[in-house]
């Protein structure tokens, strides 16, 4: 996840921590306005809160909260005022890494790898070749790392600081914010800065 | 005014080329402003027709003049702002084939969102009951919401009448159901596959208002218009001097593996 939250192509805000956390096994983040994902948070933590309440032995899992936000987000599509967000929810089910997405739609997907924004359109090929489900953390962390570097380079909206969380049985961690290393100073970059303009 | 008021249910297929046919017919083109219509009739507090006098006449007077003028209500303000459209199309193709003592369902298993792939592996076939399969092409979320409808009532079902539904039965409730939101329909385009009480093979096809019709076989979504013509030549026999109908299962899944691989060979949608 990147660190901006942006106006159009106004990077306002560079430093926005854009996950949540609900529970010790499950972790919420948002691809697009950024209110609505708080709201959603808000809903989220909610329900969390009311279970806990409870307390009478049953928590919700990550793929109840997929199911709940698709329905939120169907119920507010049906009125024609939809949560303008891709939402993500990452955590362990059954002590199997759970990942889905629900777009404004209201679609609820499960998948293994899930792609938002520009990178649907620049980094499948990347995770295809260079990752699979049995690759192990720091292999994912490596094809993460590559994702947003090439976003970066040619995404003009981009920024080049991103946030990593991992889910695992032992619970949430959320890293603090790293800089992408990206080289600008190729020989190509730098000769046809001073290339000569021709002329007739 | 109510005639006016009616719109023809959306299209399965994309095809922009009937638009000009639209025109011919005298409807505003099914593309944009299909979601649209329905939004902006939503945010009159959620109801087609007020009830309050004032308001009605104000309806059927807009209604008429735009009429007179050659508009249909559709195109009745300018949209200032681009409205959220509420409705997309992610599902491939789906078909299904009675025979007797069988029913054959398939479906392509891609999802798109214009001209990205959502998923490649996301199933469109829902067991409902033992015996019966819905089969869906169109929009996913629609579908989803449909499923949860239809299940919840068929639990209902069971708990009232103490077994699950025939597949008549259920066949026509997801007829009723889809004509209950004949005035923000779930863009799902449905198949119900299933057994008939006498354990023969029952296909009915649907659109997505709710027309119901039993079939000997059936194809929606995307890859309908490239599907259904083979069927109908192999199966049904149309246009062959001599015709020897399929034998048995496994040369109607061959015929089915045939279809979609031809089917994905031209439609994007079809995976």
């Amino acid at each position: 996840m990147d660190t901006t939250s942006s106006y159009g192509k106004m990077a306002m805000y560079k430093n926005v921590n854009k996950f949540e956390v609900i529970n010790q096994q499950t972790v919420y983040a948002a691809s697009g306005e950024v209110s609505d994902f708080q709201e959603l948070t808000r809903f989220l933590r909610e329900v969390e809160r009311r279970s806990l309440n409870a307390a009478d032995g049953y928590t919700h899992n990550a793929h109840d909260y997929a199911n709940l936000l698709a329905r939120k987000q169907y119920q507010m599509r049906n009125k024609g005022d939809p949560f303008l967000v891709q939402s993500v929810i990452g955590g362990i089910v059954d002590g199997k890494p759970y990942l889905a997405v629900i777009d404004p739609f209201g679609t609820p997907l499960q998948k293994t790898a899930v792609l938002t924004g520009y990178a649907r359109y620049l980094c499948p090929p990347i995770v295809q070749n260079y990752w699979d489900e049995t690759a192990d953390e720091e292999k994912a962390r490596r094809v993460v790392e590559e994702c947003f570097k090439v976003l970066f380079y040619r995404d003009a909206k981009a920024v080049d600081r991103i946030q990593i969380a991992i889910v695992t049985e032992r619970g949430v961690t959320i890293d603090e914010p790293i800089k992408l290393k990206t080289k600008w100073d190729h020989e190509a970059f730098l000769t046809r800065a001073n290339e000569k303009l021709h002329t007739q | 005014f109510f005639f006016l008021m009616i719109r023809r249910p959306p299209r399965s297929t994309q095809s922009r080329s009937s638009a000009a046919s639209d025109v011919y017919k005298r409807q505003v083109s099914t593309q944009s402003t299909w979601g649209e219509f329905f939004l902006r009739n939503l945010n009159r507090k959620g109801r087609m027709f007020r009830d309050e006098r004032r308001d009605k006449e104000v309806a059927v007077e807009e209604v008429f003049k735009q009429a007179s003028l050659g508009n249909l209500p559709a195109t009745l303000a300018p949209v200032e702002h681009k409205q959220f459209n509420p409705y997309t199309f992610n599902a491939g193709s789906v078909v299904a084939i009675a025979g007797p003592k069988f029913c054959l369902v398939a479906g392509d298993t891609r999802l798109s969102e214009g001209y990205s792939i959502l998923s490649r592996n996301t199933s469109k076939l829902v067991p409902l009951t033992a015996d019966t399969y819905i089969a869906t092409s169109g929009m996913y979320a629609d579908f989803i919401g449909l499923q949860k409808v239809l299940k919840a009532r068929i639990t209902q079902y069971k708990f009232n009448i103490g077994r699950e539904p025939t597949t008549e039965s259920t066949a026509q409730l997801l007829s009723h159901t889809l004509y209950g939101k004949r005035f923000f329909p779930f863009y799902t385009f449905n198949l119900i596959a299933g057994l008939d009480e006498n354990g023969d093979g029952a296909v009915y096809g649907y659109d997505a208002i709710g027309t119901i019709n039993r079939l000997p076989y059936a194809v929606q979504g995307s890859g309908k218009s490239l599907i259904l013509p083979i069927l109908d030549n192999e199966i049904q026999g149309y246009n062959k001097v001599k015709h020897t109908p399929p034998q048995d299962l496994n040369q109607l899944q061959e015929l089915i593996v045939d279809v979609f691989t031809s089917a994905a060979e031209r439609d994007i949608y079809t995976g």
